[in-house]
């Protein structure tokens, strides 16, 4: 373009011989086709003395007026004229003097330097966006960068060779390194390379008591280094830039970008490289941080969760709120539905068929004043899968750091299992003595203490005569009714049922657990059972045209009671005199009669139902014992 | 190591493949390629960069030159394969404003 305005201008005006040279933006003017105009290689008479004439004139007038910058040089008889760009003078336009058109060469200057200038600025512009769509790119990578360091969930190779390779491209280097610490073994280990040849990579075992590591631990700052200062980096061909990764003052690794490029070749990392990409580093620290506090927290859960799985009893977290937090295993086998169902909603809708087991949580939740534990046995609970459980049910408070109560742990034991067992065993054994022996073990040693009872031994009398006409299917039948009849009588009485010998019922009252009104107890214990005698009668009447009748001895008295038998089997009973005076009573008794002895009759309160006092001879004994008795009259 | 696997003709196309890090000596192989094959009158050149995932700023900018080069000669520079990081690099560096760019090498050639 330069050439062709020097041309066009001879074209029209042959007889100036027009011509110009630079002595300044070389670059600019090759691009711009006028290289050939540039002062290096040519000879132009008085180049230098119009040169430094036109830069006094330009001082002088601090003005750009090209009017009247210009300079005549009467040896050589031209007219010289200035070439800016960017209000400096680069270069000169040059003409033969001539006084038909002086102001020509004023021209080809004027319209060169608006020319040069233009392109001047065009580049200048193009560069400058050239160099903001590269602060751009390093924007956007930071951006990138630091999203993908907020979504980060794991520490793998991957994760880091991504890292890595964002920052190589970032800082438009060549190679990179990601170092990190082995937290058990403390040895340093290179996690990701980009770039790097296997020969280049460290032999040696990694620490931080020497070598690049150690400097790095000791300043905790992003450096430049040269590839020659440590043997970590022989990788680096021509400088590098290395970034610490710390964690509350130790050094967990470090990053290494090595041979940084530009477009001419490589170029040494600059502070500002160093500034950014510290604290990219200390944004990628933090990420690491994090996820080993999440390993670590997910550690601590899995050891939670194991420890919660291999625990037997149900536990349930509730928040402040009542919302379910956490549920074990146990609970969720009971509860019968799935975790995800049942976390983090309200235990009032979990549990809204289990109207018990509702109340053992909100009594809890509500009494915001008790922070004690609270027991609450044998709530029947209602699976999702229909299952009917039995759980004691133990609910305690949980307080976080600053002891303000943040929620509580309700913890269910299933003892369904052991109700079934409860219930067998109560089938064969009395109930109290079941319950003594599940609540304290000792109960079920071989042994004996004495202790106040009152037995009461109830005998069918005619027995023999009604089995003899009646066959032993039916007799059993009938006997087993009738027991059941009898037997619900004693449970009613809070009595214990010691056996059943043949046709006749022994029953304690006081033993194993003594109250005071255990005579009073067997009295009216004895009496239901004649009233309930009657209605079995009505039955047995219609069918087998017969009558039960039975007679009743009851004493009281110091009697042994415990264990009695052999590790392999035993029988909670009584033995001694008071036990065989009972059974002397009942001997004694007529059908419909209680018989009572004094001991007996001293501690009940309906006396008047009893007899006067008479004597009666019984087995065993020398003198007649006296006694009080009591008649039913059948309906 | 970046190097160029392949370059060869397909209709009037002159395909480069590349692999590896798109950086300034990969860029300076390709357009040294650019460069050959225009004195050889071929102005059409389709870049396939399935085997580079990364390019850096100076491969980029190698590649506003391709561009230039190939304007100046009434020629097109078109691009297949890119992986996302690189789309998004190049559309920043505002090199995408000035080639066609494709999804597979076959879109690319029949275009």
């Amino acid at each position: 373009m330069v050439s062709k305005i020097i041309s066009d201008y001879n074209n029209k005006y042959p007889d100036l011989d027009i011509d110009c040279s630079f002595h300044k933006q070389k670059e600019l003017l090759k691009s711009i086709g006028g290289a050939k105009y540039l002062l290096e290689g040519r000879q132009i008479p008085y180049y230098e003395e119009s040169l430094t004439f036109l830069k006094d004139k330009l001082d002088a007038n601090k003005s750009l007026d090209s009017e009247n910058l210009y300079f005549i040089n009467e040896i050589n008889d031209t007219i010289n004229v200035p070439i800016f760009c960017n209000d400096e003078i680069i270069g000169i336009a040059f003409g033969r003097k001539s006084n038909i058109k002086p102001n020509i060469i004023n021209s080809v200057g004027i319209q060169l330097s608006r020319f040069i200038t233009k392109t001047f600025f065009t580049k200048k512009i193009k560069s400058l966006e050239s160099r903001a769509n590269i602060k751009d790119l390093e924007f956007e990578s930071i951006v990138q960068l630091t999203n993908m360091l907020s979504f980060c969930d794991n520490l793998s190779n991957e994760t880091l060779e991504y890292i890595l390779i964002h920052l190589v491209s970032l800082y438009a280097a060549s190679k990179g390194m990601f170092i990190l610490r082995d937290s058990n073994t403390n040895i340093f280990e290179v996690r990701a390379t980009f770039e790097i040849r296997e020969e280049d990579m460290p032999r040696r075992m990694l620490t931080d008591n020497k070598g690049l590591l150690a400097e790095l631990k000791n300043t905790k700052k992003t450096f430049l280094v040269e590839s020659d200062k440590f043997n970590l980096v022989k990788f680096v061909e021509h400088n590098s830039i290395c970034s610490p990764i710390y964690f509350r003052g130790n050094l967990l690794g470090c990053i290494i970008l090595a041979d940084k490029e530009s477009r001419k070749g490589f170029i040494h990392f600059s502070d500002l490289d160093a500034n950014l990409f510290d604290s990219l580093t200390k944004e990628i620290s933090l990420t690491i941080n994090n996820l080993k506090l999440i390993d670590d927290l997910q550690s601590t859960n899995n050891l939670i969760d194991n420890i919660m799985t291999s625990i037997e009893a149900g536990i349930i977290k509730f928040t402040e709120f009542g919302e379910i937090e956490y549920v074990n295993k146990k609970a969720i086998e009971i509860i019968g539905i799935e975790r995800d169902l049942i976390q983090n909603q309200h235990y009032g809708i979990i549990f809204a068929d289990n109207e018990l087991f509702l109340e053992v949580v909100s009594n809890y939740e509500l009494a915001e004043s008790d922070n004690q534990a609270q027991v609450v046995k044998n709530v029947p609970f209602k699976s999702f899968n229909g299952t009917i459980h039995t759980l004691d049910t133990t609910i305690t408070p949980v307080y976080d750091k600053d002891k303000d109560r943040s929620g509580y742990i309700l913890s269910f034991d299933d003892i369904s299992d052991m109700q079934k067992v409860k219930t067998t065993f109560k089938k064969y054994v009395s109930g109290n003595i079941v319950d003594e022996i599940l609540d304290d073990n000792s109960k079920s040693n071989l042994g004996g203490t004495l202790s106040d009872a009152c037995v009461l031994f109830a005998d069918i009398r005619g027995f023999t005569s009604f089995s003899e006409k009646t066959s032993a299917s039916e007799l059993v039948s009938i006997l087993n009714k009738y027991f059941t009849e009898m037997i619900d009588i004693v449970y009613e009485y809070n009595g214990t049922l010691d056996k059943i010998i043949g046709d006749e019922l022994m029953v304690l009252f006081g033993v194993p657990n003594n109250t005071e009104h255990d005579c009073q107890n067997a009295v009216d214990c004895a009496i239901a059972m004649f009233k309930r005698l009657d209605e079995f009668n009505d039955i047995l009447e219609k069918s087998h045209n017969h009558k039960l009748m039975i007679g009743v001895g009851i004493h009281y008295g110091e009697v042994v009671a415990g264990n009695i038998g052999s590790d392999k089997q035993m029988n909670y009973t009584v033995i001694g005199d008071n036990v065989n005076q009972a059974a002397r009573f009942c001997s004694n008794a007529s059908p419909n009669e209680i018989v009572i002895s004094e001991d007996v009759y001293k501690n009940i309160s309906h006396q008047n139902l009893f007899s006067e006092s008479i004597l009666i001879n019984v087995k065993g004994k020398d003198n007649a014992i006296p006694v009080r008795k009591f008649t039913h009259f059948s309906i | 190591m970046s190097k160029i696997i392949n370059t060869e003709e397909q209709n009037k196309y002159v395909v480069v493949k590349t692999e590896g890090y798109f950086n300034k000596d990969l860029g300076e192989l390709v357009i040294s390629v650019v460069e050959e094959k225009v004195q050889e009158n071929k102005f059409h050149f389709i870049l396939d960069l399935e085997q580079s995932k990364i390019v850096n700023s100076i491969g980029a900018s190698i590649l506003i030159e391709v561009i230039e080069i190939l304007q100046d000669k009434d020629g097109t520079l078109s691009l297949c394969h890119m992986a996302p990081i690189i789309e998004k690099t190049f559309s920043i560096m505002g090199l995408t404003k000035y080639c066609n760019t494709f999804a597979t090498l076959d879109e690319a050639l029949a275009q």
